[in-house]
């Protein structure tokens, strides 16, 4: 930004002023005594640059002079980026603004327009807000920026105006402390809600509770009323229904009562009709019986006679049987008599025929022991008949067979042996064996031929069948074998010797079974003793003279036959005798005798009876008699007749009345009845106990419309303060946030342009250091650092305007030229050298912009470069 | 000809409790319905009333408090004019009836229960009072209908007491009093009045003149501008009825008011100072503010300055008036600064940013909390 030219007219203590012509880069040095304007001229040239010409506010008023009423007005020519334009305002009573731009393109704004049209240029080509802070100027601090704008750097600015630093700080931060106290009246620096905001919030919760008890009482006590209101009409339909259920239950009871008396009455004529029925059975069982008795003397009479019949007939066939027993008794015993005899004669006989039967066993023992002993020779000569020599058939007919065998190969080896046909008369020996002419004889191997003296040998040659030769040779030998082991010499002295054997052995098996067959199974010595004893037995028989065995048995015999007749005669003895026993024994157990005497017994014993049953008889007629009891009974059945249909009459009356159902029914009513009471009574507790509590919940509904409204009242009280806290967090949190931006594009450039500045002053090795709110803590020269509290006053105001310089670097830095910068009467405790170094700092600063000083002591300045000096009075003057 | 002259109320809804009211204005607010007992024996012994009718609602609850129900038996004891109370929705004769335990209470021979629909002979016969009371806290039928039912021309002047909603044009709900039986039977002579209670504004239901809502004869809610909400309560009826024979009678009714507070809900745009100095001023000027209540909903957009301005008057008048308050829901009043209040504020940098966010945003509070604490930490200025 470069100013060209400024007109003041009508500001604060300002009539007219004007700057004209000035320099793109350089010092001006604005000079003056005090209150001359000087301070005007820099809030002239802001106000042009940032009040709008309609504003009422503090500033645009605070424009106006003091004395006069008047229009303030500004106009200023400058530079900014590619604008060249002029600006000019006029405040308050005839409020006008224009802006002329001349370049890049003519153009003519007036007005509110003009006003918008120049914050567009500004805004596109300054750090507003830095070249405010680099307007700032002595005594003139703008509490509202300074408080929200850079709070350090207008400290900075400020810091070498002889304030306390810290009370500066607290101006800067008097919207940001503000902010934060408010926000820290409802929360911790962390963001946590505070004890008063939880109270209220409790509180708040708090009264809900309550209320939503309150009404759960209230709601309780409505459902309380609610049953009282039911139990009161349950009670109104059962005081309704009880006169109804006592009527119908005294009903039921005269009903029941009178049914109940059809039942008494039906069981008297049951019990009337028992009665009549007794009496009708006793009188007519007393008929039955007088006629049973009756009947049974008549019986008895009867039986009496006719018992009596018996026991006479009793006493007959007794006397009959007696008779008969001894004429039959007499008969037995004259047949045991003869039976005695018979078997007396019997065993007579019998002894006779056992002596003859002995005699002949005697006998024939005696002839069969003599056989046995001739048999046994017969054995001993059979056994010396048999040869020694034995052949067998079987033997014979190997023997036979090796004959044969023998032919056979003779045979055979004749006909494969060469044949010697010999003619002639006789004979000659072949072999040793005569054989008789004409003959044809076989040659073998050594056959032998003898005729006569001449012996011819024949010798087989080598064609000869061994076969035949061999097989004769074996038969040969076999068959000599045979001969010499039987000691025979041929085949029929073997068969006769055979048959010889045989024939003997048969007669000795002959006499072998003779003898067995004489001996049976005794043995030759046991006959013997048993003939000896037999001997002794018969000794004075035999003594008699020996009878034959044939008359013995003859005599045997006709001993036999006494015996045999005898026996009949014993047999027929006692089968008369049986015959006799058998008559006799019916009537020896016959119990005629007892019958008779209990047939008397019993005629006596009837006829007692009898006369017993006749005499009661007599008594009970005498005491009522039949026609009497007669009576009595056609009365008595007469009243069961009536107590029966009287019965019958009153059990129908009862099946009508029905007790049963009418007791029931009784039953019921009076179970009705007592229900409703129980009811009455049971609802009547219910609705006290209800009614106690509902007059205990006296005031629910109003205790609950209380606790609402406190509820609510609680809940305007937290949503007020909860909006308030709001309110406070957002806008402290905004700050922060905004401020903290703030920060970080501010901090960095500073520093850079801020030592860059002050090496001239300092030395080279330089360094700052800035807090978080860009504060300038410390300076450190040569690596030794000293707090800016510390620092001498002229270091720190020499400080101040390095800032207000490095500011100003800043505001233009990217976005055109850097803009003009007002240093506001400064450098008052700076001594002769540093005033030198600043005075190369402020020129080399002129070199690239416009820096004008505001003094009212000029000399300051002698050793600034190319500076140019403007009196104040001169610029009044518009010179 | 028969004569007779009655005052008709109801709802009195003794007890009844308003959140938006602090304790003291409370106290002074239960008070006043208290009085409203008072008031209506002083307008009965002025217009030569001959008893009173209290058509339901006398109690916002059966439960109330003892010091309710202490301090209206005290009112009603005193009252000394001959008085039939009905039963209403509020008050039903339940088990816990309040009213039931009212009359027994001693020196209340003057009172008389509703209790059901029997006629109640007053003046030696020559005039019935004839309940339809609520013997449930809802009903679930015409109870007037129910208690009017069978009744034949008379020369007797018959009042009927009902409580509940009416309508006229074919019912819906069950418990709605038809309105054209009644008419019938007014215009037969069977009935000459019907004083009805339950809606708090006080109306006439009737081409015939003779059924009314009395309406509360003390406020018991806001009154909306322009006519909806409790737009005619405070008052009570003086009726005067005059029967020649069984036929129609005539009937004069001349409402009465009784009731002492006022409550207003109050709808203003504001765009500008000037209205919100009419708002202001409106509120200034509105008699017994300790016993009005407003609440109000502002909408429009304002200057800082205005805002400030509002905040600060109602602020001012809050504890004058019984409540005064907002009516968040309807509020929507916006701040916007004007290009003044922002330059006088002056606000650079960071804070500049903020407050241009927060306006972005609608944050209304925090605009109204960043201009108050810029002016008063600029007044702090040491250098100012």
């Amino acid at each position: 930004m470069r100013i060209h030219s400024l007109t003041i007219s009508n500001v604060r203590g300002i009539e007219q002023l004007e700057l004209a012509e000035v320099p793109d880069h350089g010092v001006f040095v604005i000079s003056g005594d005090n209150e001359q304007g000087k301070s005007t001229m820099l809030f002239a040239i802001q106000a042009v640059l940032t009040i709008d010409h309609g504003s009422q506010s503090k500033e645009a008023r605070s424009l106006k002079p003091v004395d006069r009423d008047v229009a303030p007005e500004v106009e200023l020519h400058a530079t900014i980026g590619d604008y060249e334009f002029r600006i000019k305002k006029r405040w308050l009573k005839t409020r006008a603004s224009q802006l002329t731009i001349l370049a890049p393109r003519a153009e003519t704004y007036t007005g509110r327009q003009a006003d918008d049209q120049l914050k567009k240029i500004l805004a596109e080509n300054l750090d507003t807000d830095l070249f405010k802070a680099s307007l700032l100027s002595q005594g003139y601090v703008e509490p509202a920026i300074n408080a929200a704008g850079i709070p350090s750097l207008s400290s900075a600015l400020n810091s070498q105006q002889g304030q306390d630093d810290g009370e500066v700080h607290a101006e800067d931060s008097a919207l940001m402390n503000a902010a934060r106290q408010r926000f820290e009246e409802f929360y911790t620096p962390k963001g946590s809600p505070k004890a008063a905001l939880k109270q209220v919030r409790d509180q708040a919760e708090a009264a809900a509770a309550a209320h939503m008890q309150a009404v759960d009482t209230a709601r309780e006590l409505e459902e309380r009323i609610e049953n009282v209101g039911r139990l009161e009409e349950e009670l109104r339909r059962a005081n309704a229904a009880l006169p109804q259920a006592e009527k119908d239950l005294a009903a039921k009871r005269e009903v029941a009562q009178e049914a109940e008396a059809t039942r008494l009455a039906a069981r008297d004529a049951a019990a009337r009709l028992d009665t009549a029925r007794a009496e009708a059975k006793r009188t007519g069982d007393a008929v039955a019986r007088r006629a049973e008795e009756k009947a049974r003397v008549r019986s008895l009479t009867q039986e009496r006679e006719a018992l009596e019949v018996e026991a006479e007939r009793a006493e007959a066939a007794l006397k009959e049987e007696k008779d008969k027993v001894a004429q039959l008794t007499a008969g037995v015993d004259e047949a045991r008599a003869v039976l005695e005899l018979a078997k007396k004669a019997e065993a007579a006989t019998r002894e006779a025929a056992e002596a003859a039967a002995g005699v002949v066993d005697y006998l024939q023992l005696k002839q069969r022991v003599s056989r046995i002993v001739e048999a046994e020779k017969a054995v001993a000569g059979a056994k010396r008949a048999v040869p020694t020599k034995k052949i067998t058939r079987p033997q014979v007919d190997e023997l036979n067979d090796a004959r044969q065998e023998l032919s056979v190969a003779e045979a055979t080896a004749a006909a494969q042996a060469a044949q010697l046909e010999l003619t002639g008369p006789g004979s000659v020996q072949v072999d040793g064996q005569a054989v008789e002419l004409d003959a044809t004889v076989s040659l073998h191997d050594g056959t032998s031929i003898q005729i006569g003296e001449v012996t011819a040998t024949f010798r087989a040659g080598a064609s000869q069948d061994e076969t035949a030769t061999n097989r004769l040779a074996e038969a040969r030998r076999a068959y000599e074998g045979l001969l010499s082991s039987l000691q025979v010499s041929g085949v029929d002295e073997a068969r006769a010797l055979e048959a010889e054997t045989s024939a003997k052995e048969e007669s000795l098996r002959a006499a072998r079974a003779e003898l067995s067959h004489l001996l049976a199974d005794d043995s030759l010595a046991e006959l013997r003793e048993q003939l000896e004893l037999l001997e002794a037995t018969l000794a004075p028989t035999l003594a008699q003279g020996e009878p034959t065995l044939e008359g013995a048995k003859r005599a045997h015999c006709a001993a036999l036959e006494e015996v045999a007749e005898r026996k009949a005669e014993t047999a027929h003895a006692e089968e008369a005798f049986s015959l006799r026993e058998a008559e006799l024994t019916p009537w020896r157990d016959s119990r005629r005798h007892i019958r008779a005497v209990e047939a008397t017994t019993l005629a006596k014993s009837k006829g007692n009876e009898l006369h017993a049953a006749t005499q009661a008889l007599h008594e009970a007629e005498e005491a009522l008699a039949t026609t009497t009891l007669e009576e009595q009974h056609a009365r008595a059945t007469q009243a069961l007749h009536e107590a029966g249909e009287a019965a019958a009459s009153a059990q129908e009356k009862q099946i009508q009345a029905d007790p049963e159902t009418a007791h029931a029914l009784l039953a019921g009513a009076e179970h009705k009845v007592q229900s409703l009471k129980e009811r009455i009574h049971s609802t009547r507790e219910k609705m006290a106990r209800m009614e106690a509590f509902i007059q205990q919940a006296e005031g629910a509904d109003e205790a609950a419309a209380i606790a609402e409204a406190e509820e609510k009242a609680a809940a305007r009280k937290l949503a007020s303060m909860e909006r308030r806290a709001r309110a406070a967090k957002v806008l402290y949190e905004t700050l922060v946030k905004h401020r903290d931006a703030a920060r970080r594009r501010y901090a960095g450039p500073f520093t850079a342009e801020l030592t860059a500045l002050a090496r001239p002053v300092f030395g080279a090795d330089l360094d700052f250091e800035l807090d978080s709110d860009l504060q300038i803590v410390s300076r450190a020269v040569d690596g030794v650092s000293v707090d800016v509290g510390a620092l001498s006053g002229g270091a720190q105001e020499q400080l101040m305007i390095l800032s207000r310089l490095a500011i100003a670097r800043l505001a233009g830095r990217g976005k055109g030229l850097p803009v003009p910068v007002f240093i506001d009467d400064a450098l008052g405790n700076t001594d002769e050298n540093r005033l030198d170094r600043m005075g190369t700092v402020f020129s080399k600063v002129g070199q690239e912009g416009q820096v004008f000083i505001l003094t009212c002591v000029p000399r300051r300045y002698d050793s600034v470069v190319g500076k140019l000096d403007y009196p104040i009075e001169d610029l009044k003057k518009g010179r | 000809m028969t004569s007779i002259r009655f005052l008709h109320a109801s709802d009195l809804q003794l007890g009844m409790k308003r959140h938006f009211l602090d304790p003291e204005a409370h106290a002074r607010f239960d008070a006043a319905r208290i009085e409203t007992i008072h008031a209506l024996g002083r307008v009965a012994r002025q217009h030569d009333c001959q008893f009173i009718v209290i058509a339901g609602d006398i109690f916002e609850y059966n439960s109330v408090s003892a010091q309710t129900l202490g301090r209206a038996a005290e009112a009603f004891r005193s009252m000394r004019v001959p008085t039939y109370l009905l039963p209403g929705n509020h008050d039903p004769l339940v088990a816990d009836s309040i009213l039931k335990r009212l009359v027994e209470l001693p020196g209340m021979e003057h009172l008389h229960l509703l209790s059901d629909t029997a006629p109640r002979p007053f003046d030696a016969g020559a005039v019935e009072v004839i309940g339809a009371p609520l013997l449930a806290r809802h009903a679930n039928r015409d109870l007037v209908a129910e208690a009017t039912h069978g009744l034949e021309p008379t020369s007797i002047i018959r009042v009927v007491v009902g409580h509940g909603q009416v309508n006229s044009y074919g019912s819906s709900a069950a418990d709605l009093i038809e309105l054209p039986p009644l008419d019938a039977l007014l215009n037969a002579g069977a009935i000459d009045y019907v004083a009805l209670g339950d809606t708090h504004s006080t109306a006439s239901l009737s081409p015939t003149g003779k059924v009314w809502f009395s309406g509360a004869p003390e406020t018991t809610d806001f009154a909306e501008e322009g006519g909806g909400g409790e737009a005619d309560s405070g008052n009570a009826l003086v009726v005067e009825i005059t029967k020649q024979a069984a036929e129609a009678a005539q009937v004069e009714v001349k409402k009465v008011a009784v009731g002492q507070w006022e409550f207003l809900a109050l709808q203003q745009e504001v765009h500008s100072a000037a209205d919100a100095a009419a708002f202001l001023q409106r509120l200034d000027e509105l008699p017994h503010k300790e016993r009005t209540v407003v609440k109000y909903a502002l909408s429009g957009t304002v200057g800082v300055e205005t805002m400030r301005q509002l905040e600060e008057e109602t602020h001012r008048l809050e504890p004058v008036f019984a409540a005064l308050y907002k009516r968040e829901r309807l509020m929507n009043l916006q701040v916007a600064p004007t290009a003044d209040e922002l330059a006088d504020l002056g606000l650079r940098g960071f804070a500049a940013a903020t407050l241009s966010e927060l306006l972005e945003a609608g944050e209304t509070d925090a605009v109204n909390l960043l201009f108050h604490l810029s002016s008063t930490s600029s007044s702090m200025s040491p250098t100012k």
